[in-house]
């Protein structure tokens, strides 16, 4: 067993690089927002030891279904509210989007991606 | 990964998280980092004392890492989920030590070579001493020995020669295999090789004068 959180810290910056794992698009939002791991964690609403864990989780993906019930999966397993969650990973990629691609790239983007939440936008706390 | 003896069988826990890994439980991965990783890290340690703790542990965070995105990698009819994890780290870590090894050959250093005790305590007053010095040591052995445990090849013969306080072109050209080349090229070759080693050697902790 993990005793060490500061080397899941690190297990998370180095699943980064993978998009496979959440730290992928979670990070990435965080340093573009400027912010560090405990306003990252309120953003998600989970304890900043949870932090790393839910960074080392596979990120949602497939259709509106599979989205929503991977989220509600990682969101029941860290204490998580679903919503919340399903909304960050949101806009972590609207961010990423409007960073790497021009105006009509991000719009395409964007409508490519929002049916797959199936889930209703929330307000950011 | 727990204390599995090696080539044991795949436990209970291993299956039922492969198995979620398979399903592809988001949360799976997460369970593979926090119950794996770092086991693996003390695994690897040990083993492979010459690489650097940080590559170390990138090399076990990878390799957990490749197993939570292909689970297919791993089949638990063949051993332990640990197992396989430490047999994909190991061929990591020994590739690293082979490019280590390559990269040392390049630049003639012998990094991870521990020095002999004797030779060590005698360099703990040689590091600040200069060529001359070390040279003239009545234990030349342990200046040598020294000289051994850092230097390969010709290289070695050459160091050796500058110790000695070995000044003529021709000694050090017919160390290096350049005796047919014209005299001027043998001067120019000589002194890019002395320049390189006298680098070396300061990189090792030797002053070095200029005219040596």
């Amino acid at each position: 067993m993990m005793r060490d959180p500061a080397f899941l810290r690190r297990a998370a910056e180095r699943a980064r690089s993978q998009p496979f794992y959440l730290a992928a698009a979670l990070l990435d939002w965080a340093e573009r927002e400027g912010w560090d791991d405990a306003e990252l964690a309120a953003r998600l609403g989970c304890a900043p030891n949870d932090l790393p864990g839910v960074l080392l989780c596979r990120r949602p993906v497939g259709t509106g279904a599979q989205f929503r019930q991977d989220v509600e999966r990682i969101a029941e397993r860290f204490g998580l509210e679903p919503l919340r969650l399903a909304e960050a990973i949101r806009s972590a990629d609207a961010l990423a989007a409007t960073a790497s691609e021009d105006e009509s790239g991000w719009l395409a983007a964007a409508r490519d991606r929002e049916p797959e939440t199936d889930l209703p936008p929330q307000e950011t706390p | 990964m727990r204390d599995d003896p090696p080539r044991s069988r795949a436990t209970a826990a291993d299956r039922e998280l492969h198995a979620r890994l398979h399903a592809g439980d988001p949360t799976a991965p997460f369970d593979l980092f926090r119950d794996y990783a770092e086991p693996l890290l003390s695994w690897l340690r040990p083993r492979f004392r010459g690489l650097d703790s940080r590559d170390l542990e990138e090399i076990a965070l990878d390799s957990v890492s490749r197993l939570a995105m292909e689970p297919a990698r791993y089949d638990p009819e063949r051993g332990s989920l640990a197992n396989y994890l430490r047999m994909d780290a190991d061929g990591d870590a020994r590739n690293a030590v082979e490019r280590a090894k390559r990269r040392a050959g390049r630049e003639i250093s012998l990094e991870g070579v521990e020095l002999s005790p004797s030779a060590r305590n005698s360099l703990v007053k040689e590091e600040v001493d200069p060529v001359d010095r070390i040279a003239s040591r009545e234990d030349k052995r342990v200046a040598r020995e020294w000289v051994e445990e850092h230097f390969a090849g010709s290289d070695r013969k050459v160091v050796w020669l500058m110790f000695e306080r070995e000044r003529r072109t021709s000694v050090f050209a017919s160390v290096l295999g350049l005796e047919d080349l014209p005299e001027p090229e043998q001067r120019h070759e000589v002194k890019r090789v002395k320049d390189r080693l006298k680098a070396r050697l300061k990189r090792l902790g030797v002053r070095v004068p200029d005219d040596a």
